[in-house]
């Protein structure tokens, strides 16, 4: 039989079979989890401010002519503009967002027309094919930001 | 010799390849569950980037895109919005599935799940619907090798013997090399697919209509009706656009929740191959578009395909190509149904393994990789006879497939990101977003807003999911900080994962 691969490790007393019930609390071995989860959290965020306070001297530099820095948390755009990894995911969720509703509901943003023609295309295939299209910059740019960021 | 002998000779030219490209590949992995499931998470960026792209575009796309585009017109369009708007999730659940495939040894969908969740039922009833859905999709691809064969051959070559000979040679492959053929056949199968349907696109709208300007405005003055979406349903009547708009988003929740899909997560070499993969994946959907252009061509074309799937075979014929062009169309349309029906057969075999059987039956994993081989046999001799018995419209196989796929969402995201997520929740959730799936597919005249089953699924699926989890004991903090935050792994420093049989 297979075994559940959190079985092994298990630091609570609560768990059971792989399949044989759900994983509940005890108490005690949670509270300590909960702890320890809350310390990693500090330590994480105190880490993001050390790297938001890296890429501030950073962008100073390069404002001076010494280039953006690279170890931060947000990445450098063209224009020298650092994008954090938040903004990144706001781009992405806006842009899919947007996506959503011009593709699924092209008619609410008039877009179940033919004309005009755009490159020998009726407009809603034109549409259609340009969303696409858009779609791989706008990955690209967000990409250069959350790689980083989960590449550590 | 006659046409049709030197377009067979092409085609099982391009057969024989795949063949051997499958057969070389497929040495290269070890002989571990490991090996022959998840090709010992050893894909980079080219393979992912095929594997993704012709998994998900197979004869359906080749065959059953330009059919829409003939037929339901801008209906179609659908087609070309969803694969995007589906792959995007991916950048953030693909990379954490496989950290914590790496992490933990998981090899499907499943496992990963009923880690979370721990259920018999989970895993049993995950690899019943995966091996559910699969089949119609299966149909579908063998289906669409059995059309172009038959259709390129003037029917010399039956359906079913051109679906056995393509699938014949799938079947090879996947026995023999498991997912490492089926990745690098899909890398030349990709390749063949794309150059096939890019040619093809942009030199039948020139011969035919002297531009694509030029074919869009005869068609604008013939049939106004197919250029905007909502387009047409079956029946010739406008399509609602309910039904447009459900069957994009439908399609769109499944698409990376497909089980062969989501598996190929645990296939990849890293968290960045897959991000980029997914980057890279607009690239691959604008390969669509040749192909509909192919299908507006057939609309003014003087003569008609005896069923609207045939259209890309049919127009090819009746223009006159040289047999050799003829042969390498059919090799690019095989390419497309082999390159998804591959990945079906070794994740229907995998799956129905790994999560039907291995947790209820203790397995060597010796024993685990030969059921496998054997159920591959035994899916592809299935999804055969009821492709070649039953025959439906190659996109309303799909669409029904997705139905049941979609179902997997709300556990697969409940898992990744939301604590307070229960077994009992995410079982009670799932059965119910199944049971509505299949009673609106039964009785569609009672969907509301003529909505597709899938989503109305979902609707009561996550409505279910999340009454129940709130109603039973929530998990323990430090089992759901597994998967809600995992920590990173380093790249290329594979764990010790024995936990799963030492997959």
């Amino acid at each position: 039989m297979a075994q559940n691969p959190f079985v092994d490790d298990a630091t609570d007393g609560g768990r059971l079979d792989p399949f044989g019930g759900e994983v509940t609390d005890d108490p005690l071995a949670d509270g300590a989890n909960r702890m320890e989860h809350a310390a990693r959290r500090i330590r994480m965020l105190k880490s993001r401010l050390r790297g938001a306070h890296a890429v501030g001297h950073a962008r100073a530099a390069g404002r001076a002519g010494h280039g953006a820095g690279r170890g931060g948390p947000g990445a450098p755009l063209p224009g020298g503009r650092q994008v954090s990894p938040r903004g990144a995911r706001l781009l992405l969720a806006g842009y899919f967002a947007l996506y959503t509703v011009a593709l699924v509901l092209p008619w609410v943003v008039g877009a179940d027309r033919i004309r005009p023609f755009v490159l020998g295309f009726p407009f809603a295939l034109f549409w259609y094919a340009l969303w696409v299209a858009l779609a791989f910059p706008v990955l690209i740019a967000a990409d250069r930001v959350l790689g980083r960021e989960e590449n550590g | 010799m006659e046409r049709w002998h030197i377009v067979t000779l092409v085609a099982s030219g391009y057969l024989a390849l795949a063949l051997a490209v499958g057969l070389v590949a497929g040495r290269r992995a070890t002989h571990s569950v490991a090996g022959y499931v998840a090709a010992d998470r050893g894909f980079g960026l080219l393979a992912m980037y095929f594997v993704t792209g012709g998994t998900i575009f197979s004869a359906f796309a080749f065959l059953g895109g330009p059919g829409w585009a003939y037929s339901r017109g801008a209906a179609v369009f659908y087609i070309l919005g969803y694969g995007v708007l589906g792959i995007a999730p991916w950048y953030f659940i693909g990379p954490r599935s496989a950290r914590l495939g790496r992490r933990h040894g998981f090899v499907t969908q499943a496992q990963l799940l009923t880690a979370r969740f721990p259920s018999r039922t989970l895993s049993a009833l995950m690899a019943l619907l995966s091996v559910a859905a699969f089949v119609p999709y299966l149909m579908l691809q063998m289906s669409g090798a059995g059309i172009v064969f038959n259709a390129v051959t003037e029917g010399h070559v039956p359906l079913w013997a051109g679906a056995a000979l393509a699938y014949g040679v799938v079947v090879i492959y996947v026995l023999v090399g498991g997912a490492s053929a089926v990745g690098w056949t899909n890398v030349f199968e990709g390749l063949v697919m794309m150059l096939v349907a890019w040619g093809l696109g942009i030199w039948l709208p020139y011969t035919l209509y002297g531009g694509v300007g030029e074919m869009f405005a005869q068609l604008e003055a013939a049939r106004p009706e197919l250029l905007a979406p909502p387009g047409l349903d079956a029946a010739g009547e406008p399509w609602s656009r309910g039904a447009f708009a459900s069957s994009l988003l439908a399609s769109a929740i499944g698409f990376a929740m497909w089980p062969h899909l989501f598996m190929k997560a645990f296939a990849a070499r890293s968290e960045k191959v897959l991000r980029r993969t997914v980057v890279l994946f607009p690239t691959f959907q604008l390969f669509l578009i040749p192909l509909l252009l192919v299908g507006f061509a057939g609309v003014l074309f003087p003569t008609a395909p005896p069923e609207a799937d045939f259209i890309l075979p049919h127009m090819i014929l009746e223009t006159g190509m040289p047999a050799l062009v003829v042969g390498l169309f059919c090799a690019g349309a095989l390419a497309a149904s082999m390159s998804t029906g591959d990945a079906l057969l070794h994740g229907a075999a995998s799956v129905a393994i790994e999560d039907g059987i291995s947790p209820f039956v203790r397995l060597s994993e010796g024993a685990r990789r030969h059921l496998m081989q054997l159920l591959v046999l035994g899916v592809g001799a299935l999804a055969f006879y009821l492709a070649v018995v039953r025959r439906q419209s190659l996109v309303w196989l799909l669409l029904t497939a997705y139905g049941v796929v979609d179902q997997f969402a709300p556990p697969i995201y409940a898992a990744l990101y939301w604590r307070r997520a229960t077994t009992a929740g995410v079982v009670s959730g799932l059965a119910a977003g199944i049971v509505t799936d299949v009673f609106f597919l039964r009785y569609p005249g009672l969907r509301p807003w003529d909505l597709h089953e899938g989503i109305l699924g979902i609707i009561v699926n996550t409505a279910v999911l999340v009454v129940v989890s709130l109603l039973t004991r929530p998990q323990s903090h430090a089992h759901t900080e597994v998967f809600v935050n995992p920590p990173p792994i380093r790249e290329n420093t594979a764990e010790p994962a024995p936990a799963r049989g030492g997959a």
